[in-house]
């Protein structure tokens, strides 16, 4: 790449992550209009907050509060348009407006148009709104922008919640703020909830974790505040990369969880009781590792009938033998340590498979930055968009012997011999194994019976492996990503599967970064014009997750018709039916850093 | 980026979580992140669902960067569908006891909703995993909504390792468990004795202003000095009457405006007999005025005659509070500045053992100081509040680190202060065995060299160079800056021998060819000089002074043996090229080389491009001689000189 485009890249990357900060949009040309559209948006941000203000306030609108913020003949159309129900359970109704008529009908004026969108809310008023420029065009004295609009609130019924977009023009004036000239309602869909409940999910976080002590010293803080007193070399991270387990540690049939933390902070078991509480049982456990912990993972390694617990720590990847079987009435639900395996990299996920189907859970763990790189806080990755210069992945076969029989009665002696082999290379698996790898799942694509596995790559393209018997009768994996559509190529934390559209395939939805600035720069034309190859790949840099349709397997995306684009910085993403119609949802986690705005230290 | 993260500004911070209902097949999901009571404004890292209250639906267990870092979602899904959960059981000898990758299906009887468009029953596949997605595993149970569906035909396993088995008499609304080679479904009852648990808005502690931590790495804070309120220089080595200069020190920032502080001062004044009796040393400076802090030297002096303090005080030093920067920086990932007040504990060997960030209690620094002595894992207990296992030995910053830093921020005292302490520390180190402790030291005190050149502290530099290569004698970087140094003080042979010895070890050096090449030059071994700089360019075509010199001698030199324009004009161009034609000195070589080749109206131009530059950036001494060589050109003459 010539030196000018590593420069290009360079700028783009600081300058979109200077957008990411703040969201404010930029022009359609920024190298032409300059900077003049982000002083533009920032003037119509704040008249936007204006009306804002005005659906969030108890009394009624009335005409004087337009004054200096619309044209004085503006009218528009109902800003809850004409809908229909697209979707009804005893909970649930979802209606999106009617194809669009010319004739909307009346037309309010500004006080009008508001009211109405008020009205169905609980006193009058919407306690929730958010309404942000995702895109603008300056056209002269005109100005043009995307509002995408978020309101929330209870109604009699339940809770309502409304998204949709408008497309606003603005006209400019010398000293005054933009004044806006027409509105129109382009897209509208609205939630209603029928519920004695506020929302679907209650947050119950109180109720379970409030007896232990770690909630209030350890949980109720968040990385940035512990990252001001922990030294960094003791091995905490300000990204808070900490993940989560799930698994019956004591065979009571009651899953129990596994919180990881950064080094200077325990990783907490917290068992589950039957009241549906839990305690704090890391110390008892054994388990209650300071050294940072990323990835983790609850599982019978060595078939005994309970779960053996991994972690991903900053030390290598850490067995610890489940001592609930074999061991004698005292043990049950304490582990031991079973074997470190060092790791020159630092490693993020974890996924368990029986790879090779010959009875055992192998290990699967991603390789996200290279030792050179760690104690850094953000990884070097070159070049950006297509970085090979991360951590390794690594396969670990599951190569344990003696298994502990349900029967043994040794006492606290552990026989069986834990031993994993690196068998990375060997499998094919070191193809594209240098990536910054997030996160990874295994999934039986192909329907052929073998477990082939999807990788989720930060400042690169994902990978799907397949996972076949050659001629020998030996495994290995074929890197297929670019063969069967589902390369994505975002900056990719997560990757998720589930039979979306009930074909008998499995789907995938992958998580990645969304900019709405970065959207509008990068699908223009004249953006890095001069270089096609750089100007398709910074399309995936703020493009949102990716869903991607399998059938036979292969992929076609579908996630703009599907609208689950949207995240932002998104992390862990899972399907998941919440409303158990069989219709599997979506879920997803967003925020990068949110650190304390106070001056205090 | 990773100044960015370190200030301690957000970035995509606040972003709401989001959720997607599905609505079935041909239509858009529905945005129900509100609705679904998801979207918190945390930083969201994992997801694991599992029915935690077993009552048919999945609940969320989230894991967040932001506080609270945990968080359990309770669905309270109140519509009327059907479900299903299993529980698997491999064999555990050709089925791992788990059954991960099992692929379960299960079939909706005919005739039944949802159906699709041709009528056939509807089979609804998952897969079971075992960690999926960023940081998360979920729950074991494999759940399936049934939407309205009122009975299961059957359901199907395929068991990882081959083989298949169908599961009947599977009844909607049960917890089942599938053991392999069983055939029949078992299902499993939960608990009874679950207590209804409240929903509520978790309440998230106040942003706690101070800060207290016992280092496990114990950084020094060189050369501590301050000015007494009377104008005299005190340093930490002339301890007052009873203590002596290897006890504990506890250096205290405070402000005359800053309220704090003074109630702190007090405090410490209060209690000064309980502080002596463990044999610390308070030493109170003011920061009024320094830097960006508020207040005046006076309002300082004003405040201490008011307090009067029996322990020392006076005005702080800046190049202490700049070194104290540099600690807190490294030490902490997220470091903003330093407020008032502000205490560090120094051990009796003078590093900074405990950091105080606003007021420290005498309690608290009473314990601390009774702990000082004691070995880094010790001290890495007493850091974090936590008790718990460790699987290493503490991590130690090694000193290179600080002299980075502050070349970094231009500090090349306190850099040198650093050096001297990693030599001492690095040389101890190896006489314990431990050859691989700051492996970047010599890298670093090269580097160091360089960045004592401009200000032509060449002493300095030289010994930085010769404890760099005493370190590692092969060190190249080091090498290289005694050349350079050498050469700066002008002890030519000296300097000659120094790259002559590197050459023998690395013979593409760019660098060291170059030097030779000039030195050779120097003294008219033109022929020596022109094979180094060719060399040179062999293993860098764009180095920038071996082209310029080069040139120079093709185009300029007064025997024409030596001369060759037309390759001189290829070098000169690269040369300037590479400066985008706004070097004078490359302009001006190239000018000669247009001139050697007979272009002189080229020569012309180009020289007068220089001679604008040189004049405009107020090189007079290189616009002098372009001057002439323009006079030149312009009679038609290239440039010789005459042998000196």
């Amino acid at each position: 790449m010539r030196l000018s485009s590593i420069k290009f890249i360079l700028l783009t990357a600081m300058f979109l992550g200077s957008l990411l900060a703040d969201g404010k949009p930029v022009s359609d040309d920024p190298s032409r209009d300059g900077w003049k559209t982000e002083v533009l948006s920032g003037e119509v941000s704040k008249q936007l907050q204006r009306i804002s203000a005005l659906l969030m306030q108890v009394h009624t609108v009335t005409p004087d509060q337009f004054d200096g913020l619309v044209l004085e003949n503006f009218r528009t159309a109902p800003l809850r348009p004409a809908l229909k129900v697209v979707y009804q359970d005893r909970m649930i109704t979802v209606r999106r407006r009617t194809p669009v008529i010319d004739d909307e009908g009346i037309l309010h004026h500004g006080g009008a148009a508001l009211e109405q969108l008020r009205r169905p809310y609980m006193d009058g008023y919407v306690p929730r709104v958010e309404l942000k420029v995702v895109g603008v065009k300056l056209a002269g004295a005109v100005f043009r922008t995307s509002v995408l609009v978020n309101l929330f609130g209870r109604t009699p019924e339940g809770t309502l919640e409304e998204n949709g977009t408008w497309e606003c023009e603005w006209l400019l004036q010398d000293g005054v703020a933009p004044l806006l000239v027409s509105l129109a309602v382009t897209e509208f869909e609205q939630v209603a909830l029928a519920s004695r409940n506020p929302t679907i999910f209650a947050d119950c976080s109180e109720a379970v974790l409030g007896a232990n002590a770690c909630w209030s010293e350890q949980f109720s803080h968040s990385i940035a505040w512990w990252v001001q007193r922990i030294e960094f070399m003791q091995g905490i991270d300000v990204n808070g990369h900490f993940g989560i387990a799930v698994g019956d540690i004591d065979n009571d049939g009651l899953e129990d969880v596994y919180v990881a933390q950064g080094g200077g902070l325990p990783n907490r078991m917290l068992r589950h009781n039957p009241d549906g509480t839990v305690t704090d049982v890391s110390k008892a456990a054994g388990v209650d590792w300071m050294t940072g912990t990323s990835g983790v993972l609850l599982a019978d390694f060595d078939n005994d009938g309970d779960q053996d617990l991994v972690a991903a720590t900053l030390d290598g990847l850490l067995f610890n033998i489940n001592d609930t079987i074999g061991g004698d009435g005292d043990d049950i639900g304490k582990f031991t340590r079973a074997a470190l395996i060092e790791t020159t990299d630092y490693m993020l996920s974890l996924a368990a498979a029986d790879y090779d189907n010959d009875g055992d859970l192998d290990l699967f763990a991603c390789g996200y930055f290279s030792e050179e790189n760690r104690g850094k806080v953000a990884a070097s990755p070159v070049p950006y968009f297509d970085a090979v210069n991360g951590g390794k992945n690594i396969l670990l076969r599951n190569d344990t012997v003696g298994y502990r029989q349900a029967s043994d009665t040794v006492g606290n002696e552990r026989a069986p011999d834990w031993r994993f082999t690196d068998v990375t290379n060997s499998v094919g698996l070191d193809k594209g194994a240098t990536r910054f790898a997030m996160a990874a799942a295994f999934e039986d694509y192909d329907n052929d019976g073998d477990q082939d596995l999807y990788v989720a790559n930060d400042f690169g393209p994902n990978l799907l492996y397949r996972n076949d018997t050659d001629a020998s009768g030996a495994r290995h994996f074929t890197e297929v990503s670019a063969a069967t559509g589902s390369r994505d190529r975002g900056f990719s934390m997560s990757a998720a599967w589930a039979d979306v559209d009930h074909n008998g395939w499995m789907d995938l939805y992958v998580s990645n970064m969304y900019s709405a600035a970065g959207n509008r720069i990068v699908k223009q034309k004249e953006f890095v014009q001069d270089d096609p190859w750089l100007h398709e790949h910074m399309q995936y840099l703020a493009r949102g997750n990716t869903l991607l349709y399998n059938h036979s397997g292969t992929f076609t995306d579908g996630s703009e018709a599907a609208g689950v684009m949207m995240g932002r910085w998104s992390w862990a993403s899972p399907f998941c039916d919440i409303n158990n119609d069989s219709w599997t949802d979506i879920l997803v986690g967003n925020g990068y850093l949110t650190n304390d705005n106070s001056h205090d230290l | 980026m990773d100044k960015l993260l370190s200030s301690g500004k957000s970035l995509s911070g606040r972003e709401r979580n989001c959720a997607y209902l599905n609505l079935g097949p041909g239509k858009a999901f529905a945005t129900v992140s509100a609705s679904s009571g998801f979207d918190f404004p945390d930083d969201a890292r994992g997801v694991a669902p599992v029915d935690w209250d077993f009552d048919g639906d999945l609940d969320l267990w989230l894991v967040n960067r932001s506080g609270p870092q945990a968080r359990f979602l309770r669905n309270d899904n109140a519509g009327d569908h059907n479900w299903v959960q299993f529980k698997l059981e491999g064999n555990g000898t050709t089925t791992n006891r788990d059954a991960i990758g099992a692929r379960i299906g299960v079939v909706l009887e005919r005739n039944r909703e949802p159906r699709t468009a041709n009528r056939e029953p509807i089979k609804l596949i998952k897969t079971l995993r075992a960690g999926e997605g960023f940081l998360s595993q979920h729950s074991k149970w494999v759940h399936f909504g049934l939407g309205a569906a009122a009975a299961i035909d059957r359901v199907t396993v395929r068991w990882p390792g081959g083989d298949s088995e169908i599961f009947a008499g599977v009844q909607p609304n049960t917890h089942c468990r599938l053991v392999q080679g069983a055939g029949t479904a078992q299902e499993w009852k939960p608990p009874q004795d679950r207590v209804r648990l409240a929903a509520s808005t978790p309440d998230m502690p106040d942003k706690s202003a101070t800060v207290a931590v016992f280092l496990t790495n114990r950084l020094p804070l060189p050369d501590v000095t301050w000015q007494t309120f009377d104008g005299e220089t005190v340093g930490l080595n002339t301890p007052p009457t009873g203590l002596q200069a290897d006890q504990p020190v506890l250096i205290n920032l405070w402000a005359s405006w800053c309220s704090p502080c003074v109630a702190e001062l007090n405090d410490f004044s209060e209690h000064h007999q309980r502080l002596q009796d463990v044999g610390l040393r308070v030493v109170a400076l003011s920061v009024d005025g320094l830097g960006d802090y508020r207040g005046t030297p006076q309002k300082a002096v004003a405040m201490a005659n008011r307090l009067r303090l029996p322990f020392d005080t006076g005005m702080a030093d800046p190049r202490m509070i700049q070194r104290l920067d540099t600690l807190f920086d490294r030490l902490f990932q997220i470091y903003k500045s330093l407020p008032v007040p502000t205490s560090v504990l120094l051990a009796g060997d003078g590093r900074v053992a405990a950091i105080y960030k606003g007021r420290v209690s005498i309690e608290r620094l009473l314990d601390d100081i009774q702990h000082l002595d004691t070995d880094p894992p010790q001290r890495r207990e007493r850091m974090t509040p936590f008790a718990g296992r460790w699987l290493t030995p503490p991590k130690l910053l090694p000193l290179s680190m600080l002299i980075v830093q502050s070349v970094g921020r231009d500090d090349l005292g306190s850099a040198l202060a650093y050096a001297d302490l990693a030599i001492a520390e690095k040389t101890e180190m190896a006489s314990q065995g431990k050859a691989d402790w700051d492996v970047k030291l010599p890298d670093t005190l090269a580097n160091l060299a360089a960045a004592l050149l401009p200000s032509g502290q060449l002493k300095e530099a030289e010994r930085m160079c010769r404890q760099a290569i005493a370190l590692e004698p092969g060190n190249v970087d080091a090498n290289f800056a005694l050349g350079e140094v050498l050469l700066l003080q002008e002890r030519m042979t000296h300097a000659s021998r120094q790259f002559q010895v590197m050459l023998q070890r690395q013979p593409t050096h760019v660098g060291a060819n170059y030097r030779m090449g000039w030195l050779l030059l120097r003294r008219g071994r033109v022929d020596h000089a022109v094979n180094y700089f060719r060399n040179a360019l062999r293993a860098d075509p764009g180095h920038q002074l071996s082209l310029l010199a080069l040139a120079k001698i093709l185009s300029t030199h007064w025997d024409p043996r030596y001369r060759d324009g037309r390759e001189a004009l290829k070098l000169a161009q690269s040369a300037c090229v590479a400066t985008e034609f706004s070097d004078a000195v490359a302009l001006n070589t190239l000018a000669g080389a247009h001139a050697e080749v007979g272009a002189f109206a080229e020569a012309v131009r180009i020289a007068q491009d220089a001679l604008i530059i040189a004049e405009q950036s107020e090189q007079k001494k290189l616009a002098e001689s372009i001057r002439s060589n323009l006079a030149l050109f312009q009679a038609g003459r290239p440039y010789h000189p005459r042998k000196l």
